[in-house]
């Protein structure tokens, strides 16, 4: 089962058990220096390059051409269907399935890179046997399978105390055999994943009565009022809700969106109305909407007795009360409150970081009560496809105890890592210690802790076994979604080290016991199996032709139907919470702690993967490794200045980070992004670790009433520590300095209702001034080009794009774009192509105020047809091609960096070193797209080798590229359908037709006449 | 005296780094190839339709030639005409028994490689039917079935090696009417491949011109 390696040239060397082949890079150039030492003429041939052809033929792979798997994300637990696109064997790019229903083809900035989960060069090869702990971290030596195989079985076989299977949320199909694995060997499986919803899901149950997170339909609301879910980044379904977000925005009728967060984050900068609460006051913010909606005769979705209960509770509450304990000016909660009395349909959300308090269960509750009462539920919250989380911070909390009170004997890790990912005050280090250690005072270790693992991380450090696992592109499986679809994992590459399914290993424990599992013995006919009866009798009389097409689809996928009607009645046990605000600062002028999951780093499992960490923020523009938004009162009573190095210390422990001071935060929290600061799991990972976790900041508490860990609000005092942070951030300034480069058409009206109107009155006032259509056509110094048969254009719809840089990710998976490291970053020489930048505008509001907007703009190449950088190119490297492109032809370059010089978009990129990825890594490399060396500029090409493929297949078929058919990765993985690309010449393709809407403008065109063949469209806010 | 310096500097050339560590698929089914193809014609393979035979080769290799840029490309010369593993001999196979280029090189009319055939397809008649006549011949046949049986590829020596940034697209090219022969020279006369193009820049681009193609540079350089 190992990978095939193939060994031709006897002076090569190659590690037979790891499966890789080491070039020593600092070999060959010695080599290459004594050739060339004695002159390149000379040697008639320095490099004889071998060409190895398949040993047999492969009905489906023909050489130079992709082929295409259907599969699974396993990222996160939503569900995604992709599609890994592999040539010649190998994964090299991951993109949305189509036909997937929860993600339409579009896939996150995670997803993106869960390549790089594959081709972790710092994956386990193969099993793994502590030897011994030194100070400097455990030592492990490679072992058997059967070894650690006999010794799992005779510690389960001796056991007399628990067994114990700890896990991630892992996907169903592992998890359908896991729970068959538990019940006949008598485990008991433990569910830790930090990302879970537990809390909301919890409320969900008290008031719908079913446990667990409803789906929502953002797209069906006028207005959305949301406490904190960051439902555009990280929090339940956001690729899915992020199209559906968009398609609102832009469409007639778009939505109105007032997000209520102590931070600014990308969801809440993409809201028309952003309110700033005093921590966990939000509580009464939700009642005080409770009791207006009573008032305004909308509460209509109670019964009687329940809407007198709510009068009862919101009694006596009035703005300038809720104004005092939330911070929030009591105009801005009566606008709100007006928002939801108004609107036909509405969609009240809480959940993300905010909500993660010692006491999140009112909230959650009364945001539920609200959609209740509004008729929201049947409507725009289907709580009959609802997903389950089995994530439990309070049974890992007694799994713990019982650890530390020796009742464990065996304890088996996958896919989760709770010594990373669960507060350190727990102690889950110390208890996993001593398992297997018997009561009987000798000390003596009988018992057993073994990960399955792909990636060495804090967790499995710890075990005394480590068994490698497939990571999710090389192993079967299945995801049952909410509305019944089941989406297929399947192999898009065959394994690279001596790894198993995680499957296969439950199997061979259970039979090694004398258990079978299931009559299917190996976890690939068992998917089949449990696929074929979980769609039974949709596929048919044949199952074979069924299961065969279902692995080329990516699974069995139920169109999206219109949501069932619902009624929820509320529970009269919600009415024993107490509705007080939940987190109180213990004296006057204490901070809180506001650790956030971001789109960078989401809980740490991110933290290994380079693309990931040299991701720029989209809030904060920063790179690699975690940083502290402090208020600039608080940063000016500590003496603190942007950057500098700060301790955050907790009772429970303390961090260093560098200060990110940004007034868009609530001066009583200072805010940290989780998933930094590892001691293990890799190279990259560790590389942004020094500073420590966030996660050992956090107290030794569950939040009341709930399974969830609180994540937020623990007190915290920040104080300066030496020196420079060292805060790396690609975008330090947040003023568009009048240029007009992301603009905004405002809608004003007051109410939602009065959108028709309103939308109509405000376009064209672009934010700024009406340059966008008002300026006169020009003078061209140059004669205009021509192009003869198409002409490539690109257009970006500002109102559907929400910075969540998925974009950013997929372009540095297609163009083999190198990253570089902080150090370099810092000297401002990163490489994306794309970037998203970053605005912070202050607007007028209806009543004379002013309000913060946030403008996201994606910025790459413009392909301007007056392109500033072609005519200072001294050698002819960079011109404009027939299609109405800005080539770069690399093998001219000289790199004399004039065109960068001379760019008006800061587009180019310079290769000032010679980049080289890592073993493995170097694997995820597109062959169609050449790798640059040291000495050359880049810049984005509009994926030229996609547009060649597209042609290519035209071609063969006769006729013209037709709109569409050229999808640029940036294109294809955008969650919300914010970039089209097509062929401006033809008047009818969506590029033209978008480039002459009314809200079309090109950036800087207007100032410098560079006709940039990419157009925005202006964003679309209400006025607050 | 010529000779010996070139001798002694051959000697100190790096040899061959076109190695690739090579993956076949586990399992599974692609989504742009038709599953009735396969299953029709692969019916014992049944449900693991993807379970190939080990051995599949990466065709792209390491970037080379990169590392070249301040010294030019390796030098492409006409008459470049290295040793191969095989004496393989394209007058026996071609002139003599009258083969189709495209019977081993099936590839060039589908994608932009000119595929070098998989071992499977010289066991098509070396496997049981012909054993060579001359000495030679007999041994490089037994090579190849050693290596066929061993799982392994056939190292050959790249003829006509392109720099990385030059993506070059054959099916383009034959379906444009292009015989092999108007680059590859007179194959079939061969013994020993030899490279009898300079196939530098201003050599396509005449052509180009010729035939009215495209001369943007983007055609050949930037993608496939």
């Amino acid at each position: 089962m190992e990978g095939q390696i193939v060994q031709l040239n006897a002076s090569r060397k190659s590690e037979e058990g790891t499966g890789l082949v080491q070039i020593s890079r600092r070999r060959f150039l010695q080599a290459l220096g004594a050739t060339t030492a004695v002159g390149a003429t000379a040697c008639a041939n320095p490099v004889e390059q071998n060409i190895l052809p398949n040993v047999k033929g492969i009905p489906e792979m023909v050489p130079g051409v992709s082929v295409w798997y259907s599969s699974t994300c396993t990222e996160c637990t939503t569900g995604c269907g992709i599609r890994v696109r592999t040539r010649e064997g190998r994964a090299v790019k991951v993109e949305g399935n189509p036909d997937s229903p929860v993600n339409r083809g579009s896939l996150c900035a995670l997803g993106q890179a869960s390549l790089q989960s594959l081709y972790d060069p710092d994956r386990i090869r193969t099993p793994l046997k502590k030897t011994r702990t030194l100070p400097t971290g455990p030592v492990f030596e490679p072992t058997t399978w059967d070894e650690v195989y006999s010794k799992l079985n005779e510690a389960i076989t001796n056991s007399t105390n628990k067994k114990v299977l700890l896990t991630g949320e892992l996907p169903s199909g592992q998890q359908d055999l896991a729970n068959a694995f538990t019940s006949q060997l008598g485990f008991s499986q433990v569910v830790w994943d930090p990302m879970q919803p537990v809390a909301v899901a919890k409320a969900a149950e008290m008031v719908y009565g079913t446990y667990g997170v409803p789906t929502f339909q953002l797209d069906k609301a006028q207005v959305v009022v949301n406490f904190g879910a960051d439902f555009l980044e990280t929090w339940g379904n956001p690729v899915g809700y992020a199209r559906q977000w968009a398609d609102s925005r832009r469409s007639d009728k778009p939505l109105r969106f007032v997000h209520i967060e102590p931070r600014l984050s990308l969801t809440g900068a993409n809201a028309d109305l952003w309110l700033k609460p005093n921590l966990g006051s939000e509580v009464r913010v939700a009642l005080f909407l409770i009791g207006q909606m009573i008032e305004r005769g909308r509460a209509k979705g109670v019964s009687d007795d329940v809407r007198s209960k709510l009068s009862q509770l919101t009694k006596g509450i009035s703005a300038t009360e809720v104004e005092a304990q939330t911070g929030i000016p009591k105009e801005k909660l009566l606008l709100v409150a007006q928002y939801l009395a108004d609107a036909k349909s509405s969609l009240v959300l809480s959940g993300g970081a905010s909500t993660s308090t010692a006491d999140p269960l009112p909230l959650l509750v009364l945001t539920n009560i609200l959609n209740v009462m509004l008729g929201n539920v049947g409507k725009t919250v289907d709580i009959a496809a609802m997903e389950k989380p089995s994530t439990s911070g309070s049974k890992l909390a007694s799994l713990i105890d019982d650890m530390q009170s020796d009742k464990v004997d065996v304890l088996i890790t996958a896919g989760t890592n709770p010594e990373f990912s669960f507060p350190d005050a727990f102690g889950f280090q110390y208890a996993l210690n001593r398992v297997g250690i018997k009561g009987d005072g000798t000390g003596k270790k009988a018992g057993l802790v073994v990960a399955l693992a792909s990636q060495l991380d804090e967790t499995a450090q710890l075990a005394d076994y480590i068994l490698p696992l497939h990571t999710s592109l090389e192993d079967w499986g299945y995801v049952t979604l909410p509305n019944g679809s089941v989406s297929l994992i399947q192999p898009s590459m065959r394994q690279i080290f001596d790894t198993q399914s995680l499957g296969d290993v439950l199997f061979t424990v259970a039979s090694n016991t004398g258990k079978e599992l299931d009559p299917s013995q190996t976890f690939d006919a068992y998917v089949k199996s449990r696929y074929l009866t979980l769609t039974s009798g949709k596929g048919g009389a044949d199952s074979e032709t069924f299961w065969r097409s279902s692995l080329e689809k990516g699974g069995y996928f139920v169109a999206p139907a219109s949501m069932p009607a619902a009624t929820a009645s509320v529970n009269p046990a919600v009415f024993s919470l107490s509705y007080g605000i939940s987190v109180k600062p213990s004296h006057h002028g204490e901070l809180m702690l506001y650790p956030y999951p971001s789109v960078k780093s989401f809980d740490g499992r991110a933290a290994n993967r380079p693309w990931m960490q040299e991701l720029a923020d989209p809030i904060t523009q920063a790179v690699w490794g975690a940083w502290a938004e402090i208020h600039p009162e608080t940063a000016k009573e500590q003496g603190i200045k942007q950057g500098d190095a700060v301790i955050l210390r907790t009772n429970d422990g303390e961090v260093h980070v560098p200060a990110y001071v940004t007034e868009h935060v609530h001066k009583g929290i200072v805010a940290v992004p989780v998933g930094q600061g590892h001691s293990a799991y890799g190279r990259y990972a560790k590389s942004t670790g020094e500073g420590g976790s966030v996660f050992s900041l956090l107290p030794k508490k569950i939040a009341s009433g709930t399974d969830a860990i609180v994540l937020t609000g623990a007190p915290v005092t920040v104080v300066r520590g030496l020196g420079s942070g060292d805060l790396v951030s690609v975008q330090e300034f947040s003023s568009q300095e009048g240029r007009e480069l992301a603009r905004t058409t405002f809608i004003t009206g007051a109410g939602a209702h009065g959108h028709g109107e309103g939308h109509g009155e405000g376009h064209g006032a672009a934010y700024g001034g009406g340059h966008g259509e008002g300026h006169h056509e020009p003078k061209q110094m140059y004669t205009q080009r021509e192009h003869p048969v198409y002409e490539w254009g690109m257009n970006i719809d500002l109102a559907a794009c929400t910075g969540c840089s998925a974009c950013v990710v997929a372009c540095q998976a297609e163009n083999n774009i190198p990253v570089v490291g902080k150090k370099v970053v810092a000297q401002g020489r990163e490489m994306a192509w794309i970037r998203i930048e970053r605005y912070y505008d202050s607007v007028p509001t209806e009543d004379g105020g002013e309000e913060l907007k946030v403008s996201f703009m994606p910025m790459m190449c413009q392909h301007c047809q007056n392109a500033p950088c072609e005519p200072v190119c001294p050698v002819y490297a960079t011109y404009h091609n027939e299609e109405g492109m800005n080539a770069m032809v690399y093998n001219r370059c000289v790199g004399t960096r004039y065109c960068s010089n001379n760019c008006s978009y800061k587009v180019r990129r310079f290769n000032w070193f010679q980049y080289e990825w890592p073993e493995l890594l170097s694997w995820q490399i597109n062959p169609d797209v050449t790798k640059r060396t040291v000495g050359v500029m880049e810049k984005c090409t509009f994926c030229v080798q996609r547009i060649a493929e597209a042609k290519d297949v035209a071609k063969d078929l006769g006729r013209l590229v037709e709109d569409g058919e050229i999808t640029p990765a940036c294109v294809q993985t955008c969650p919300t359908q914010a970039i089209t690309f097509g062929d401006r010449k033809d008047p009818n393709s969506r590029v033209s037709k978008l480039e002459k809407s009314e809200r079309a403008y090109k950036v800087l065109d207007h100032h410098l006449n560079t006709q940039p063949a990419v157009s925005y469209l202006n964003d679309i806010r209400y006025k607050a | 005296m010529i000779t010996r310096i070139r001798l002694a500097i051959a000697g100190a050339c790096v040899s061959a780094l076109a190695l690739v560590a090579v993956f076949a698929q586990q399992g599974g089914v692609a989504t742009n190839a038709t599953a009735q193809d396969s299953a029709s014609q692969y019916p014992e393979l049944g449900v693991r339709a993807g379970v190939y035979n080990d051995g599949q080769a990466a065709l792209w290799d390491f970037n080379i030639t990169d590392h070249f840029r301040y010294f030019g490309p390796p030098p492409r010369l006409r008459g470049y005409s290295p040793e191969q593993p095989i004496k393989f001999s394209h007058v026996i196979h071609v002139q003599q028994n009258k083969m189709e280029c495209q019977y081993c090189h099936w590839s060039v009319s589908k994608a932009a490689y000119a595929a070098i055939p998989e071992e499977e397809t010289c066991m098509g008649c070396h496997g049981a039917l012909v054993q060579g006549k001359s000495e030679q011949g007999k041994k490089d046949i037994q090579y190849l079935k050693d290596m066929y049986a061993k799982n392994q590829p056939i190292p050959w020596v790249k003829v006509h090696v392109m720099p990385d940034y030059l993506k070059f697209n054959h099916k383009r090219h034959v379906k444009a009417g292009v015989t092999c022969q108007e680059c590859h020279g007179q194959i079939p006369e061969m013994e020993k491949v030899e490279r009898v193009s300079s196939m530098k820049m201003g050599w396509c681009i005449s052509c180009h011109r010729e035939r009215g193609a495209s001369i943007d540079c983007l055609v050949c350089h930037g993608h496939r």
